[in-house]
């Protein structure tokens, strides 16, 4: 019986812990910075471009009259152009940076992002697909392709994540080698698909196409995105709500189990929400590599791995950096336009190849 | 005595190979139970089957309701499983880690921190409440993933007694001793002997025999996925028994103080008679 007191008065005399509060106020800390920084770049996204350079058009829209200098057109810019297109941003980097969290908690694996293993080369196949068959489709039975676009690319995406995770399962569960090699070979069967498809299409779709590879957010107009807004908002919510279950997922998927969680449910809804996410991402601006796989990696450096507090600031993070890369690709060679595919594969593609050789090979 | 678990014709296969074969055993509530057995016995199989997470023939009832009608979440109220966990690819604050264990208990913020830091307590981990799981040892992160089992069972709440009628729960450990030094060895069985004293039952999977005899109520001894013997220890902690189960030669006293029995083994004969030759 001593041992039965000794234990019963240990949890009597425990001091509070002050580990949770120091956590929560660094959390705190960088959610307020991230949004300060958000204001920041919406403002200069809004401000500064080839149609004018002033701060003042970050308002105008709202105060038509305000200042008699700034034109009508200028006005009409930033209401129809830049405006929707920081909406864009804004939402296509949250969701982008948020299904590669989720991915990564899936596969319990940091390496893990939609761009990488796959997922995105599914989408762009089928939306590329319905691109080129777009005439055929208008000309046969009438149907406006632009309107099928995001379910198509969802469709795509879920059989490619369905396809990767299936293939790169193993009793041990699924490993970073075998995740990242299924990777590369669903990504060159995309492309080639998509050259196939290319092969075949007329100049305007093939224009729309090579655009599309690369990824740009200059496509962004209100309509596409009323259209497209219900998926990423549903992909947003759903993955936030199983942001708790995906934390006990990091510890793996037995445990997680015998913690409470239904693994099997769980673990298909984050592929459907992963895939809805991406699908209409890509639908919306093409193939924006390593935001999925950069972000979470970053957030987890600043607050940690538990999804509870990472989420949130990932999903700033990459609505940030997506606003800061497309500002940067619309800058930097006006008045023309660099693809934002590029610009964040330049920033991504050595950091991937950073944690890529700090998880293959730990220091000792 | 009231039952915890009951195994009929427990059947587990895997590919073409029979990893459990017909186990059959009552496991009553409030006891320690130790589980012995050769390496590939099937005591990982066994505890991972009575945690309800493998396919099986045969019948397995947990609180007299069969294993496959309890959903996930209300499963996790009852019963806690370690297992030989792998190191994490990822990192988290080692309160944090404690405090994913309480998923299944709907409670305040606040009183979820302050349990926490009992279990910090009780593992005797304050020194480690600072630091996140990549800077742990092996043994550490053991401890530490105890007390996130115990923090999921509510262990020794000291707000309110435990109600014996349907509160007893199951706490299932693989190896949990297997990085442990022998301080921690003590303590652990020691945490894990008086949360089966409120009435709760835990089956402990360990290597060590004579621990084993230190502290378990019954065992049971498993090999080649078969059930050995099941009982009181004195029953089961027997060179008969042991000898072929493990192909080493045994010797059993009784403890000089405690009168329980104590396992010694020695090596093989004919590796002092190869001894002799050279």
């Amino acid at each position: 019986m001593n041992s039965l007191t000794f234990s019963q008065q240990a949890g009597v005399n425990a001091r509070p812990n002050t580990w949770f509060q120091h956590h929560q106020k660094k959390v705190l800390f960088w959610l307020l910075a991230l949004c300060v920084m958000l204001v920041v770049a919406g403002i200069a996204s809004l401000s500064f471009g080839p149609a004018g350079w002033d701060v003042r058009l970050s308002v105008a829209w709202f105060f038509p009259n305000a200042w008699l200098d700034i034109s009508q057109l200028q006005l009409n810019i930033i209401s129809e152009i830049r405006l929707p297109r920081l909406c864009l941003g804004l939402l296509v980097g949250a969701v982008l940076a948020q299904t590669g969290a989720a991915t990564q908690a899936l596969c319990r694996n940091p390496l893990a992002d939609p761009s990488v293993i796959g997922v995105s080369s599914g989408a762009a196949v089928m939306a590329v697909g319905t691109i080129a068959l777009g005439p055929l489709l208008q000309a046969q039975w009438g149907i406006n392709a632009g309107v099928l676009l995001p379910y198509a690319a969802f469709a795509g995406a879920l059989l490619a994540t369905l396809l990767v995770y299936q293939f790169a399962q193993s009793a041990q569960g699924v490993q970073v080698t075998s995740l990242i090699l299924v990777g590369v070979a669903m990504n060159a069967l995309g492309f080639a698909l998509i050259g196939l498809l290319s092969f075949y299409s007329d100049d305007t779709a093939l224009r729309l196409i090579s655009y599309w590879t690369m990824g740009s957010l200059a496509g962004a107009n209100w309509s596409s995105l009323t259209q497209a807004m219900p998926l990423l908002l549903l992909s947003l919510i759903g993955l936030w709500s199983k942001r708790q279950q995906m934390s006990l997922l990091l510890l793996g998927e037995a445990e997680a189990k015998y913690m409470g969680v239904n693994i099997k449910q769980v673990k298909n809804q984050i592929v459907i929400f992963v895939a809805i996410g991406v699908g209409a991402a890509v639908a919306l601006t093409g193939l924006v590599g390593f935001l999925g796989l950069v972000i979470p990696h970053l957030s987890r450096i600043l607050v940690g791995a538990n999804l509870k507090y990472m989420m949130p600031i990932s999903m700033l993070l990459g609505a940030l950096v997506l606003l800061a890369s497309d500002w940067i690709a619309r800058i930097i060679v006006i008045p023309a336009e660099l693809p934002i595919g590029i610009v964040t594969a330049i920033i991504g593609a050595p950091v991937f190849i950073w944690m890529l050789r700090r998880q293959l090979m730990p220091k000792r | 005595m009231t039952t915890m678990l009951t195994l009929k014709n427990i059947t587990v296969q895997r590919g073409q190979r029979r990893v459990l074969n017909n186990i059959n055993c009552t496991i009553p509530e409030g006891k320690l139970v130790v589980l012995v057995g050769e390496n590939g016995a099937g005591k990982s199989t066994l505890i991972h089957t009575m945690a309800g997470n493998l396919k099986f023939d045969g019948q397995l009832h947990f609180k007299a309701r069969a294993i496959n009608e309890w959903d996930d979440l209300s499963l996790a109220g009852y019963r806690a499983v370690m297992t030989q966990q792998n190191a994490l690819n990822f990192q988290l604050g080692v309160p944090e880690l404690i405090a994913m264990g309480r998923f299944p208990i709907a409670e305040t913020q606040k009183q979820k921190q302050q349990r926490v830091a009992e279990f910090i307590d009780h593992l005797a981990l304050n020194p480690l409440a600072d630091r996140h799981t990549g800077q742990l040892s092996g043994g550490e992160l053991q401890r530490v993933n105890i007390a996130r089992s115990f923090a999921q069972l509510d262990a020794f709440n000291p707000r309110h007694a435990q109600s014996k009628k349907d509160g007893s729960k199951l706490l299932l450990l693989d190896e949990p001793t297997s990085a442990l030094d022998l301080h921690f060895q003590h303590h652990l069985m020691q945490l894990v002997k008086a949360f089966t004293k409120m009435g709760n039952t835990a089956i402990v999977a360990i290597h060590d025999l004579n621990l084993a005899s230190l502290y378990a109520d019954e065992v049971l001894l498993l090999s080649a996925g078969e059930l050995v013997s099941y009982g009181p220890k004195n029953s089961v902690l027997t060179p008969d028994l042991l000898e072929p189960v493990y192909r080493t030669q045994m010797h059993i006293q009784s403890h000089p103080d405690l009168h329980i029995p104590m396992i010694f083994s020695q090596p093989k004969e004919n590796l002092n008679e190869n001894a002799s030759i050279n």
